[in-house]
């Protein structure tokens, strides 16, 4: 299986995907996430959440404090997250994954605006749970995900 | 509308936004939240919350629609 990725123009691999999360009254939304194999988890971000309309106060908070440019973030499990991402046959497949929500930890304004400016993340676990790889050629701006099996 | 054509949309709009990011920029100013639909901007405003409650009031779904922010000239974004 193939699911072919976009690259933006300053050489960022992302996609769109689905995103479903029954649990958390969640049915229906379209967010676009950049893929990053530097970052060991997959999370949503604070502002994307909130388009989604998650039910924060359903969250569980991680004692975890998550450090992204100089900003301390909290980490908020949300589980069984469903990820539907579009195949080379134009199929949309679906992943479940317990992810994360970032939030800002603190109340400053200037801290506010950067929280809220962070794109959301696929990072190793959900290539590691899917059993994908990553092909990216920056030369040709492709780049694609495709079943370990192949 | 299925989710197919649902996420072929939504990546139609994203693929316009990211090839017209420096005309936007200009037009409508950095730090700033844009809300894109069928390829043109519906609503941009520099407080997300404020964005978020004026498309509700015209019953469009935050969730399904692209809501950008639009970074200041010559920030890159690092992963």
């Amino acid at each position: 299986m193939k699911i072919p990725l976009e690259v933006n123009p300053d050489g960022l691999i992302y996609t769109t995907i689905i995103i479903k999360a029954p649990k958390y009254h969640v049915k229906h939304g379209l967010k676009d996430f950049y893929i990053d194999t530097g970052s060991p988890t997959t999370y949503i971000s604070e502002r994307h959440a909130q388009e989604l309309n998650v039910p924060f106060k359903c969250l569980t908070r991680k004692e975890d404090v998550m450090r992204i440019g100089g900003t301390n973030f909290f980490a908020h499990d949300m589980k069984r997250v469903h990820f539907g991402l579009k195949n080379d046959k134009e199929e949309i497949v679906y992943f479940v994954l317990d992810t994360q929500v970032v939030k800002g930890s603190k109340i400053k304004s200037k801290e506010r605006e950067i929280a809220l400016s962070l794109p959301s993340i696929i990072g190793n676990d959900f290539l590691i749970n899917n059993k994908l790889k990553l092909y990216h050629n920056p030369l040709k701006k492709e780049s694609y995900l495709l079943s370990v099996e192949e | 509308m299925n989710d197919l054509q649902l996420m072929n949309g939504f990546k139609r709009d994203s693929i316009w936004f990211n090839e017209n990011r420096d005309s936007l920029r200009d037009e409508f100013g950095e730090n700033n939240y844009v809300a894109v639909q069928d390829k043109r901007v519906i609503a941009n405003n520099k407080n997300h919350e404020v964005l978020i409650k004026e498309l509700k009031g015209k019953r469009i779904n935050p969730a399904l629609i692209l809501i950008e922010f639009i970074y200041e000239k010559g920030v890159i974004a690092v992963l």
